[in-house]
């Protein structure tokens, strides 16, 4: 084995889990070689601009050569190509692996597996499906990080560090404090850059701003926004009943342009709840409203954010009922998910100095708090699958009962590793599961449609019934839900307006999204939800 | 009330029995009801089935910490993130500066056998005397001396959950008992556990009781 693979190998045997590409080998490679290139980056003179791209192209094509060579002997593998076909690798060999170094040095890879006997049969049955399989130890679910009281460079290297560290979403938290402190120009390089980096690594950015606290820049950020339309960045207004009123002229504009573009608008309702939501590929990500109390009372300022969700499950409940037939056996099923989740948190707990190695750092000295208010989730697809509401009564307390199963399972778990000395935080939280979660997985959605003609419907009848279920939903999924109301093309900004204000106002929905995109000006009722 | 047994198993299934039928019962903060013995002290003549009291927890339905987690529990010097505390770093690096096993324990007893200073601290006033703080070591100090050539151990418990929690400690006091015979090059002899508050929840009687058959 040559020198370099060796290095290389070393490298990889510090980061056993991880994806590197070859601008990470060989800045740990070539330390004083890639500092120079980076200085000649960093100037505006073309030569050495030139000098800089050559060295590095060089650097990288050397390592390129050794990569593949280990790719041959099938020590590692290419994981993914990210854009501009920039190739990802990470180990093939598995835990315990001994691979002969140069002069019959032993390099053992120490890789975690986990047994997850506890869900397997439903994984083949494609009842259950466990999101990011091949990073859904080493990475979390989802992170919030705070925008208070920093610049929009900071945030900026914050995400980069973060984002291999997730494997769903970021949010980023009162993102209106950086739109407002910040240059508009800078505003849409931060927004362009952080759209590229999303698509890179195939991560949600979340962008929670709260309408009423918007200041100067906030048009022009919507309308770079709305222009440009990031594939993998959303917004998530946070709106109370009385800002319908004070700040119509915003959420105007703000349903004009989205609407244009075809993009969703999410709405939180702050009136309902304080802690944030926001959205991942995965589905619906929100904190626990006291915990979120105490974290913003106690910890917020000292640390980035906080860890939202570790790992997460998603069940089928259509296909579950086409393989099994029992409430016991979907009760039995949600607390086998909810085993495996605490074997994974096991593994993520004693490996987390090596895996989080970079958050823990951003987060000196206060390490600990950053993952003090961490869930899990299980989430559920086809879950209001009976086309009748009335008919899901059934359904609900099925859930319901799966819910107080599995807290009181997380409840025994904890206070068992700390009696022994093992003081875990271990919580499981239920939401609903978007396709994006795994659209193979998932297949088609089957929901009951329900029309709104006018504004009166939210008042009566099917509508009203439908809406109350929702929320009935809404309380037990602990993990946050959302309802989803499609939006005909042929609408009045007004007529919006005012329908938020009944959602606002008289229902207890702390999430609902507009979607302007399903319909093409086809279909000719009002909305549907 | 002091217990004096062989055996662990046969420690703890004395313990057990002894809590229920002369404990008293009380609600504790999490609303939860159990029965308490105050100063509970057990000892273990001959602790050599440490790993089989593990097996009998792993008999029902909920996830028992596994052997591994539990001895780098007590063995890893570095405080993981995850973690409030956690009893390695106190043992081996406390505050950071202080292997108080290899640094202290080790050459103390190998100096003087008949030392009565051997004790190692994991309790931290500067963190754990906090009002607000509600995670703080159940494990408070622990006593090693040497009697008959042979190394004993006693363990002070602020807080024991008699059922869930002693197996677990008890197989993490028996490994590090162990690890310090080993550097001095003597045997591992009797081992006592002190429990300021020992007790069962209520929760857990059926499991006790199969336990106890």
């Amino acid at each position: 084995m040559h020198d370099i693979e060796e290095s290389i190998l070393n490298i990889f045997k510090n980061y056993p889990s991880k994806e590197l590409n070859a601008e990470f080998l060989a800045e740990k490679l070539y330390p004083e070689e890639y500092k120079i290139i980076r200085e000649l980056a960093l100037t505006e003179d073309k030569v050495k601009l030139h000098d800089a791209k050559n060295r590095k192209f060089q650097l990288h094509r050397k390592i390129l050569y050794y990569l593949n060579k280990l790719i041959e002997n099938s020590i590692l593998k290419v994981s993914r190509t990210a854009e501009k076909g920039e190739k990802y690798f990470t180990l093939q060999a598995a835990e315990g692996d001994t691979i002969i170094g140069r002069g019959y040095k032993k390099i053992i890879i120490s890789k975690p597996t986990i047994t997850t006997t506890d869900i397997e049969s439903y994984e083949s049955k494609e009842v259950m499906k466990k999101y990011g399989e091949d990073s859904w130890i080493n990475r979390f679910n989802s992170i919030l990080l705070e925008c208070k009281n920093k610049g929009i460079e900071q945030i900026y290297k914050i995400i980069s560090e973060c984002i291999t560290n997730v494997n769903d979403a970021i949010a980023l938290n009162e993102f209106e404090k950086i739109i407002n402190t910040s240059d508009v120009e800078e505003l849409k390089r931060f927004i362009n850059d952080i759209s590229k980096d999303s698509d890179t690594h195939n991560k949600t950015i979340s962008l929670i701003i709260t309408v009423s606290e918007t200041g100067n820049n906030f048009k022009q950020f919507i309308e770079h926004y709305s222009s440009i339309n990031p594939r993998l960045i959303n917004i998530v207004f946070n709106v109370g009943n009385k800002d319908v009123q004070k700040h119509s002229k915003i959420l105007s504009y703000i349903i004009e342009k989205f609407s244009e573009q075809k993009i969703k608008i999410n709405f939180k309702n702050m009136d309902i709840s304080s802690a944030p939501f926001f959205k991942g590929r995965a589905g619906i990500y929100n904190f626990d409203e006291q915990e979120w109390d105490i974290y913003s009372k106690k910890y917020k300022g000292s640390i980035i954010g906080l860890v939202c969700s570790q790992s997460q499950i998603a069940l089928n409940i259509n296909r579950f009922f086409e393989n099994y037939t029992t409430d016991a056996e979907f009760r039995e099923a949600v607390l086998n998910a909810a085993k495996t989740l605490l074997l994974v948190n096991t593994i993520q707990r004693r490996k987390s100095n090596e895996y989080f190695k970079n958050i823990n750092s951003l987060n000196q000295p206060s390490i600990a708090e950053f993952y003090h208010f961490s869930r899990n989730y299980i989430r559920f697809w086809n879950y209001d699958w009976l086309k009748d509401v009335k008919e899901n009564d059934n359904l609900f307390e099925l859930i319901k009962s799966s819910k107080e199963l599995v807290d009181k399972f997380c409840h025994t778990e904890e206070t068992i590793f700390k009696s022994c000395g093992i003081p875990i935080r271990f919580k499981i939280v239920f939401s609903s599961a978007f396709r994006n979660y795994d659209k193979k997985f998932m297949g088609d959605r089957d929901y009951k449609k329900v029309t709104v003609k006018k504004v009166e419907d939210y008042y009566v009848g099917e509508v009203k019934e439908f809406l109350h279920a929702r929320e009935k939903m809404f309380e037990i999924m602990d993990g946050g839900d959302r309802l989803r109301i499609f939006r005909a093309s042929d609408f009045r900004t007004q007529d919006i307006i005012h329908e938020l204000g009944i959602l606002l106002n008289a229902y207890k929905l702390p999430f609902f999204t507009y979607d302007f995109s399903g319909l093409k000006g086809i279909i000719k009722l009002t909305n549907f939800m | 009330m002091i217990i004096t047994a062989k055996t662990c198993i046969e420690a703890w299934k004395k313990a057990l029995k002894h809590i229920l039928d002369e404990g008293i019962d009380f609600i504790d903060l999490d609303n939860r009801a159990c029965r308490e013995e105050l100063n509970l002290i057990v000892n273990i003549e001959e602790p050599k089935d440490y790993e089989k009291l593990l097996d009998s927890m792993k008999q029902f339905e909920w996830i028992y910490p596994t052997n591994e987690e539990l001895s780098t529990i007590i063995f890893n010097k570095e405080d993981l993130a995850i973690y409030e505390y956690s009893y390695g770093p106190r043992i081996f690096n406390f505050l950071g500066k202080k292997d108080q096993i290899n640094d202290y324990i080790i050459p103390l007893l190998k100096n003087d056998p008949n030392s009565r200073r051997a004790i190692i601290s994991l309790f931290n006033p500067d963190t754990d005397s906090d009002v607000l703080n509600k995670n703080i070591p159940s494990l408070m100090f622990v006593h090693y001396k040497i009697l008959g050539g042979k190394l004993n151990c006693t363990c002070f418990i602020r807080s024991n959950d008699f059922f869930i929690g002693w197996p677990g400690n008890i197989y993490q006091m028996c490994l590090l008992q162990r690890y310090i015979a080993e550097k001095l090059n003597i045997k591992a002899g009797v081992l006592t556990t002190i429990s300021s508050s020992a007790h069962i929840f209520h929760e857990y009687n059926e499991q006790v009781a199969e336990i106890l058959k």
